[in-house]
């Protein structure tokens, strides 16, 4: 089940019962720090740097896995993949479905705010 | 509850460093963050956090580089690094090991084994602090101990001088620090130009096997330079030992008079494995030890017992520990007596013998590092002339002691009641180096001629009295009786000594208050069994002495002891 939702609501539980009141900030913190990792992205495309997309993404899989953004994780995963196999215009195309998907993550957790 | 720690976190993921620094601090530690590898080193380098979580893939510095840099600015303090990452391919994981990571942490980060890694690096990390803490107190210990040997040998050394163990006819081994190992060899001239030597072998290791070689020596160097008998000073050194060591320590040992005039060689084994003599002409006497160590038995039960032997010009005798048969090579087989026993059957040349032992035993444990509990000592008969006149000397010198002197001491009747002179008497001739090793006969010449004069003399008994045993009980209960009576007497005891060419002559005359009995000169010189001299041990004092003459009415007794200095 939570390996196919946006979000893992577990996970969601239990971040909720470690943040407290910071939870919101987790939320926040997220939602800005995986929109400067977009940019970051976007910007590694233009520059066609293959290791710093590799790190980006893997970045962003490692926030979005603690997040219980399974989905977004493993397209995250793929583009990491890509880039290491030196594949750049396979990368770019899978890193379309990371904004699609960071989208549906972003309504969920809005939703929360 | 665990102690709070000092945690630095390293991640340049604000997400992930938020939660997992929510997560430390709800569990009561401290936490010091950093975004990036450099800020890592620099943080750990100001904080000196006790445990790092830090992220692979950061900018700056990576988490492999900075591991690398924390685990050396760490030194030899345990700091436990858990690497903080979604790889999850095994060459990564290894990679971060390789770095001196000591665990991952995947994320999602889950706050129940995060608690649980952190306790079990805390427990590592106490136990690597109280291993070092043990490491240190023992290389201190071991510093303590080191410095307490090198005195306590400082102080042996002293005591134990090596003697005259450099003498030509001498060859042996022993390590410099054996006295730890309990092992000790002594050698000196005698003031007769004799030599005694001596080998020990002390239970036990270190300081505690130590500690009886000094009285062992002192006894050992101070009785053979004041001219004393083998057998004197090994009761002297079984009963100091007996005294002052605990029950389970004790000395096993080996102990050789020689006489290089004589060309005898008397020996005393105790508790050492066999000892071998070899002649010339390639012949073997094996002696065996026929006592238990010195320092078990009491003076009484102490058996003094020696084995004498000729020994030609050339031959050789060999004493050693039992390290030598216990050496072990490395598949942890003894020496032992048989390959000791070949050697010297197998012997053609008797110069190599010591050399060819020596080589043999050592090349028998090389592989296995030297064992330094090996002492062994070879002596060689020489000519009596080639023996260290020099050293003699040197030995002689401060012993040389009175030669020409009189005394006379007279017991009055409360003395005579309540006091043995005996022993002080005795100690008075032992200061001439010369009688020393007659002290046994001069105690019993001393005895006799005291008894004589006191029982026969001054209380007037009849030694006819103890031709029967039942005479003798009487006897006894009245001198006991007399004794304790006595109002009037006295014994005048005159000792006078001169030195003579090679020796020295002493003489005793002693007088007592008694009526005095017949006697015939003529009869004590020759060698017949006179009755009238039955009882007073006259027969005796004939055998141990040069001359007996009596004077006046019988009541005055002259005794020559001439000694020989023996060469």
């Amino acid at each position: 089940m939570g390996q196919n939702e946006h979000i893992d609501h577990a996970i969601m539980i239990e971040l909720q019962e470690i943040m407290e009141d910071d939870f919101s900030v987790l939320l926040e913190t997220y939602l800005v720090d995986s929109q400067a990792k977009l940019d970051a992205l976007d910007h590694a495309f233009i520059l066609q740097d293959l290791n710093k997309i590799r790190d980006v993404a893997h970045g962003f899989k490692g926030s979005s896995l603690n997040m219980g953004a399974h989905i977004l994780a493993g397209f995250c995963a793929s583009v990491e993949d890509l880039a290491r196999a030196l594949d750049f215009d396979g990368a770019r195309k899978a890193s379309s479905k990371i904004i699609e998907e960071f989208e549906q993550v972003k309504i969920i957790i809005e939703q929360k705010l | 509850m665990t102690e709070s720690l000092k945690i630095l976190v390293a991640d340049d993921n604000a997400t992930d460093r938020l939660i997992l620094c929510t997560i430390l601090k709800k569990q009561g530690h401290e936490v010091v963050q950093a975004t990036n590898g450099q800020e890592a080193v620099d943080l750990f380098t100001e904080c000196r956090p006790h445990l790092v979580l830090l992220d692979a893939i950061m900018p700056e510095l990576d988490g492999f580089e900075a591991a690398r840099l924390i685990k050396c600015l760490a030194g030899e303090e345990l700091i436990p690094i858990i690497f903080l990452t979604s790889l999850t391919d095994a060459t990564s994981l290894a990679s971060c090991l390789d770095a001196g990571g000591d665990d991952f942490l995947s994320k999602p980060y889950n706050n129940v084994i995060l608690d649980a890694k952190i306790h079990a690096f805390q427990r590592m990390r106490q136990m690597h602090q109280t291993l070092q803490q043990q490491r240190d107190q023992i290389a201190q210990n071991n510093t303590y101990l080191l410095e307490e040997q090198r005195v306590a040998k400082a102080v042996f050394d002293n005591v134990a001088h090596a003697g005259c163990l450099k003498a030509t006819n001498l060859k042996f081994l022993l390590s410099p620090l054996a006295v730890f190992n309990g092992d000790v060899l002594l050698a000196a001239y005698k003031p007769s130009g004799g030599m005694h030597i001596l080998l020990g072998d002390f239970t036990g290791h270190g300081l505690p096997a130590a500690i009886g070689a000094m009285p062992l020596a002192e006894i050992f160097y101070g009785m053979s330079a004041k001219g004393f008998g083998i057998k004197d000073i090994l009761r002297e050194i079984n009963l100091k030992l007996k005294a002052i060591l605990p029950v389970n320590v004790f000395c096993c040992a080996g102990m050789a008079d020689i006489n290089f005039k004589k060309q005898s060689l008397t020996v005393w084994l105790g508790g050492l494995p066999d000892c071998y003599l070899i002649r010339t002409n390639g012949e073997m006497e094996i002696f065996e030890s026929k006592h238990l160590p010195i320092g078990v038995l009491s003076s009484k039960g102490f058996d003094d017992t020696c084995v004498e032997v000729q020994m030609g010009l050339g031959d050789r005798f060999y004493l050693w520990s039992d390290g030598i048969h216990e050496a072990r090579n490395e598949e942890a087989e003894m020496y032992g007596e048989e390959r000791l026993k070949n050697l010297f059957l197998n012997n053609t040349d008797l110069d190599c013998l010591f050399d060819t032992i020596n080589d043999d035993v050592t090349h028998y444990f090389d592989r296995v590092g030297r064992d330094d509990d090996i002492t062994m000592l070879e002596f060689m008969m020489i000519d009596s002339e080639l023996v260290h006149a020099d050293q003699i000397e040197l030995e002689m010198g401060a012993v040389s002691g009175p030669t020409d002197w009189s005394m006379t001491y007279q017991l009055g009747p409360a003395t005579l009641r309540d006091f043995n002179p005996l022993p002080l008497l005795l100690h008075l001739l032992m200061e001439v180096p010369g009688l020393r090793p007659h002290s046994g006969t001069l105690y019993t010449v001393l005895a006799e001629l005291y008894s004589n004069a006191l029982e026969h003399g001054v209380m007037g008994l009849d030694s006819n009295l103890k031709a029967d045993p039942n005479g003798f009980v009487e006897y006894y209960k009245l001198r006991e009786d007399g004794l304790s009576r006595l109002k009037d007497g006295w014994v005048k005891f005159t000792f006078e000594h001169l030195p003579m060419d090679s020796g020295g002559r002493l003489r005793f005359h002693v007088e007592d208050s008694g009526i005095g009995f017949l006697y015939d000169n003529e009869a004590i010189s020759s060698s017949s069994d006179d009755a009238s001299l039955h009882g007073r041990g006259i027969q005796l004092l004939k055998t141990l002495c040069q001359k007996i003459e009596y004077f006046g009415k019988g009541n005055e007794v002259e005794a020559y002891f001439d000694w020989q200095r023996e060469a």
